[in-house]
């Protein structure tokens, strides 16, 4: 009976684990940058199916591969898993996606995972962040981006300018961490182009926001300010703009003057922010 | 005259006080545990104060300046309109449900597993390969073994103040160096995880015993990967600067795995309360669609996701143009603090 006992509270400690997660990774996860410094190869996925892991903390699966475009390889299958901290995925995210993986680990890092195994394993980079769905725009820009060999050059500034206003979301969102990364003013001015156009999504115009931030220079505190004022602008990315302006060198004495602003957005947004920054 | 002017103002200020009110308890975006609420606050006399909560209106008279409700709330986020005299505001509290306060202060053991003195003292030598001389040249540095070792043995006891100070105001969470098997262990690893941490959260911290993982590893491939990234980390840094930055994102990455291990930040369950996202944070979408909330930070509070925390956060500096005067260190909201009070209770709390 006590071994029963011990089972059940095995399969419920494991089964509120399936649906618990939580880690830490690189700021831009989700982005193709930070996915090609996580990752050693980069394949285009068939399908996949779920096989039993020796962990708990990770979710196993066989990869069966359609084509490779980053590193090499001469398997039509390998197994793969997702950190369960980086989210839970189904196995059918996999199908017709591309999948930036890490790897084979060596034993000690499977040891870290609690993973035993005399098979070579890949880890699927940025959890499920590694897991893009391919989109018909997507793979020759992926390729593209791939064969960029020096990321100073301005090869990869036209990549980063151009893909800033492509169609597809994650290309969006790459772009604007690549060009967060030059810290240039013509950089900046291109992501400032980003928060006011209509194709970008609003989380990614939110994501370059940050990025803007993030400079912290002069001429990014004037974009941030031209931003929040302009009242043509969606009212979600002002506020997401004027949240922003805490971090950059200047910024509270231009929320100090917005709270006194006639502009409600303006007012009531710096007021809730220098309440929260004295909290 | 300046006189006159200075009494004009300081009458208005009066009169703008007195006009308005506040809502003193519960606090902020605080957890409190229901269904019935006691909110209490101030508000200009003889006035009524009218409080929404969930479609309900109610109107509370002011006796003296004090104001008193209870206000019936659903499990998770509540947000009340207040009208307190002349002002109108939003106040967010939230109805924790399904867990419950342990006696025993949360102990947690920094464990730093061998071979992670290697990976910390690769780190020092790979980001401090260049000197700046007293005439401004820069040269080549190679570190002696001895400032490696120095590095190594002055980042460890770092992380373990920092990484305190995090939980300070947070619930009664306490460093140890006890092998019990109710001691939460943090451990540190040379082996790359692909991740900064690891840790599967755990709804009102009900399994004992529990291990994070902090990848050194991981935090040597981001920053020798493109160390640009890391601004306003340089080259030429100093030693003790390079100490701080590491120690400040070794211990924030300890902190926030601690704090999964704890609880937060859950989206559905037991603890779905909570409203997180993104993986189990706390996310813009969120903050910006709940303005009455601060809970997203981009790096200012410890639980924010570690997809929209920047780095120069990690390293304590809040832009990545240049270093600022002093460090900032990230805190918990302070709804991730109320949850931490609330399940780790301190004496006398």
């Amino acid at each position: 009976m006590k071994a029963l006992h011990l089972v059940l509270a095995s399969i419920l400690i494991f089964a509120s684990a399936v649906h618990l997660a939580g880690s830490d990774q690189a700021f831009g996860i989700d982005t193709l940058p930070v996915l090609y410094s996580d990752s050693s190869l980069v394949v285009e996925a068939d399908q996949a199916a779920p096989v039993p892991a020796t962990s708990p903390r990770v979710q196993m699966f066989r990869l069966h591969l359609r084509e490779g475009i980053r590193g090499d390889f001469s398997v039509d299958q390998l197994l793969a898993f997702v950190p369960r901290s980086g989210g839970v995925v189904e196995s059918a995210q996999f199908s017709n996606a591309m999948v930036f993986l890490a790897g084979p680990l060596s034993q000690g890092q499977l040891a870290e995972w609690g993973i035993d195994s005399t098979e070579p394993i890949f880890q699927v980079a940025g959890g499920k962040g590694g897991i893009v769905p391919k989109t018909p725009v997507l793979r020759p820009e992926v390729e593209r981006f791939l064969s960029i060999s020096d990321f100073a050059s301005p090869e990869a500034f036209a990549w980063a300018t151009q893909n800033m206003l492509s169609s597809d979301p994650f290309l969006q969102r790459s772009a604007a961490y690549k060009l967060g990364r030059y810290e240039t003013k013509i950089a900046l001015d291109v992501l400032q182009k980003a928060v006011r156009s209509s194709k970008v999504t609003l989380p990614n115009q939110e994501f370059v926001i940050q990025i803007i931030a993030a400079d912290g220079s002069d001429h990014a505190l004037s974009i941030l300010k031209s931003i929040a004022e302009d009242k043509k602008t969606e009212k979600p990315v002002r506020i997401a703009t004027i949240y922003a302006v805490r971090d950059v060198v200047g910024g509270m004495k231009l929320l100090e003057n917005w709270s006194k602003a006639a502009d409600v957005v303006l007012q009531k947004t710096s007021t809730k922010v220098i309440q929260m920054s004295r909290d | 005259m300046r006189r006159i002017l200075l009494l004009i103002f300081a009458l208005s200020v009066a009169a703008t006080a007195r006009s308005q009110g506040t809502i003193d308890d519960p606090r902020e975006d605080e957890i409190v545990r229901g269904p019935d609420v006691l909110l209490r606050g101030t508000a200009p006399p003889a006035t009524n104060v009218v409080l929404r909560v969930n479609g309900t209106v109610l109107t509370v008279p002011v006796a003296g300046s004090v104001w008193t409700a209870v206000v019936p709330l659903v499990a998770g986020l509540n947000v009340i309109d207040a009208t307190l005299g002349s002002q109108s505001k939003s106040f967010a509290v939230t109805r924790a449900a399904n867990v419950s306060s342990r006696q025993n202060p949360q102990r947690v053991r920094l464990h730093w597993k061998q071979g992670v003195d290697g990976a910390l003292q690769q780190i020092a030598s790979d980001t401090m390969t260049k000197q700046r001389m007293p005439n401004g040249a820069i040269v080549s540095r190679s570190l002696t073994a001895r400032e490696q070792q120095e590095f190594v043995d002055r980042v460890k006891p770092r992380v373990a103040e920092l990484f305190a100070e995090a939980f300070q105001s947070a619930g009664s969470i306490m460093l140890t160096m006890e092998t019990d098997h109710d001691v939460h262990v943090v451990t540190f690893t040379s082996e790359n995880l692909n991740q900064y941490g690891e840790q599967l959260p755990d709804c009102g911290n009900r399994i004992s015993g529990e291990e994070s993982k902090v990848s050194v590893g991981y935090l040597h491939h981001r920053l020798t990967f493109q160390f640009s990234d890391w601004k306003p980390m340089e080259l030429t840094d100093e030693l003790d600067v390079r100490i701080e930055d590491v120690a400040r994102s070794l211990a924030r990455t300890a902190a926030h795995e601690t704090g999964h291990a704890l609880g937060l930040v859950l989206e559905r369950g037991d603890c779905g309360w909570m409203h997180g996202c993104d993986d189990f944070h706390t996310c813009q979408l969120f903050q910006l669609s709940n303005p009455a909330v601060n809970r997203f930070g981009s790096g200012r509070f410890i639980m924010d996701p570690a997809g929209a925390t920047r780095v120069n956060m990690r390293l304590g500096e809040s832009t990545d143009s240049i270093r600022g005067n002093s460090r900032t260190s990230p805190v918990f909201s302070n709804f991730d603090r109320s949850y931490l009070r609330f399940i780790q209770p301190k004496a006398g709390n």
